[in-house]
């Protein structure tokens, strides 16, 4: 039959069942054809399906996929559809943009990836983490995702790699070298990895691409035929601006990499943008209420997941007021 | 479709359409992948039901089923990622009357078929239409495409394979789909 892979998502053992249930629906596949073209023993059929409940139910998927060709063709809806001419076959695209157009808001949005090279063509994987949660998703023997705190991504097989699609937070794609081509989405900019590692941010203001490792090609609006983020390089790119990439220092690297490790760093920011990040990892967010202490600097490296150290050198050294609450804490003058 | 028992004719009419339900409500108890996963055994374990015309809802019971496999994979530990705790979350899912998304889905679900099988490569494509849609025997498309028949039934069956791979990403995630994960699609 087709080569369909396997996937393996992170910790979880379902690689086994994903192939096993491939290689079931192949056969439920081949069973159906079977009997839809009168070539099927029915005995033979019977034993197979006896065997595993797990063949019973792909026969019935299988079936119904049938009864809906059926479907189409009694509801005259395949009338609206034929064959593309073989020369226009190659520039066709790869959804129906019409019928995506009435699907509505999601298929408006779906559009708009279209045209980024989002293609529609395998099941795509949804994969989130909460507040304070981090998550490492394994798509291929090569291929890493990592999620840190408050992400939202969809990552899907195509013909030759993977496309990723990073819709809310932080991720940090690695590539190893043998590795299938990734390519990541992140609202309108398109990030195209070379072998290595690569942190993508989704900010209000834009997103954040680091290189770490290798480099990547960045395509925008504004840069469509892509710019290139070479080892040790960061861009930011805004709703229509580009930045020109501009070098990642150690400190940087650490820094993008921290939370990794459970860890936040600070080298010098002020408190308001610290706390703005800190409380990307936190469920009961640091709420600033006396402005004249927003611009308090500090650094230090602390535990992303326990603001408790953090909120005490605040404390001990600029005597900033603490006020843990229910459902928030207050950060006051002293 | 000739050849399938009464147990699959109840199982894919009283069951099946409700997919977008079970994975809803298994979705609040286990992560993504294994939602997806806990439904199957869940419909492994009905279809294994000697008694299933005793089965006065099926949907809700098959929740049940789905319920119980959750409570047996905690009191396991098989399950590492559970993401609530499941005592006071497993009682209630709130019924976000599937029965109008099942509807709607089934008419979208031929759209989007039809759509699916203008995807497919030439020939595949080529052999499911004049089957499927011209409704012409085996013998008279291995006669117009000049192949032979068993060729024609690989093709079908080829196309039918990628159809039903593409009808599993409902499976593993739209399922979701009348949650906050589209309005953010939306929204962007």
């Amino acid at each position: 039959m087709t080569g369909i892979h396997g996937h393996w998502i992170g910790q979880n053992a379902m690689s086994r069942a994903v192939r096993d249930g491939q290689k079931i629906d192949d056969e439920a596949v081949a069973w159906l054809v079977a009997i839809d073209c009168g070539t099927a023993d029915r005995e033979a059929f019977e034993r197979w399906r006896e065997a595993d409940p797990a063949n019973a139910l792909a026969f019935i998927r299988a079936s119904r996929i049938g009864l809906e060709l059926d479907l189409i063709r009694e509801s005259g809806l395949s009338e609206q559809s034929a064959l593309p001419e073989p020369s226009t076959e190659t520039a066709k695209p790869a959804i129906n943009r019409r019928r995506l157009l009435q699907a509505g808001a999601a298929g408006t949005a779906l559009l708009g990836l279209a045209g980024l090279g989002w293609s529609v063509s395998a099941a795509a994987h949804d994969v989130r983490t909460k507040i304070g949660e981090r998550r490492r998703v394994v798509i291929d023997k090569d291929v890493t995702l990592d999620l840190n705190t408050n992400t939202h991504l969809r990552w899907r097989r195509t013909n030759n790699g993977f496309d990723v699609q990073l819709l809310q937070g932080e991720l940090l794609l690695d590539r190893g070298m043998a590795s299938a081509p990734c390519t990541l989405t992140c609202q309108d900019v398109r990030v195209v990895p070379s072998p290595g590692r690569v942190d993508a941010q989704l900010r209000s203001d834009g997103v954040d691409v680091l290189v770490l490792h290798g480099e990547a090609i960045v395509h925008s609006a504004s840069s469509p035929a892509g710019i290139r983020v070479a080892s040790m390089q960061r861009t930011t790119v805004g709703r229509n601006t580009a930045s020109v990439p501009s070098p990642l220092s150690k400190t940087d690297a650490d820094t993008a990499g921290a939370w990794q490790r459970g860890e936040i760093e600070f080298h010098g920011e002020p408190l308001d943008i610290a706390v703005a990040e800190y409380n990307r990892y936190l469920t009961r967010p640091m709420i600033i209420v006396d402005p004249s202490i927003g611009q308090i600097r500090l650094g230090g490296r602390f535990s992303n997941s326990d603001p408790s150290e953090f909120l005490g050198s605040l404390t001990a050294l600029y005597g900033v007021k603490v006020d843990e609450e229910a459902d928030r804490i207050r950060l006051g003058g002293g | 479709m000739t050849w399938l028992r009464p147990i699959d004719r109840w199982f894919a009419e009283e069951v099946l359409p409700h997919e977008r339900h079970y994975l809803r409500c298994a979705r609040q108890w286990v992560r993504g992948e294994e939602a997806a996963d806990l439904v199957q055994e869940a419909y492994l374990k009905l279809l294994q039901f000697d008694d299933w015309r005793s089965i006065r809802d099926p949907r809700a019971y098959a929740v049940t089923t789905i319920r119980n496999l959750v409570l047996q994979r905690v009191r396991r530990s098989r399950v590492v990622s559970i993401t609530d705790i499941p005592a006071q979350n497993l009682v209630e899912v709130p019924d976000e009357r599937p029965d109008v998304f099942d509807v709607v889905a089934s008419r979208e679900a031929l759209a989007s078929l039809l759509s699916d099988v203008e995807q497919l490569p030439r020939i595949c494509q080529q052999v499911i239409r004049m089957r499927k849609f011209e409704d012409l025997p085996p013998r008279e498309i291995a006669r117009r495409l000049n192949i032979s028949t068993s060729t024609v039934e690989t093709h079908l069956a080829r196309g039918m394979r990628q159809l039903m791979d593409r009808r599993r990403a409902p499976i593993s995630h739209t399922s979701a789909r009348k949650t906050d994960e589209d309005d953010m699609l939306a929204t962007q």
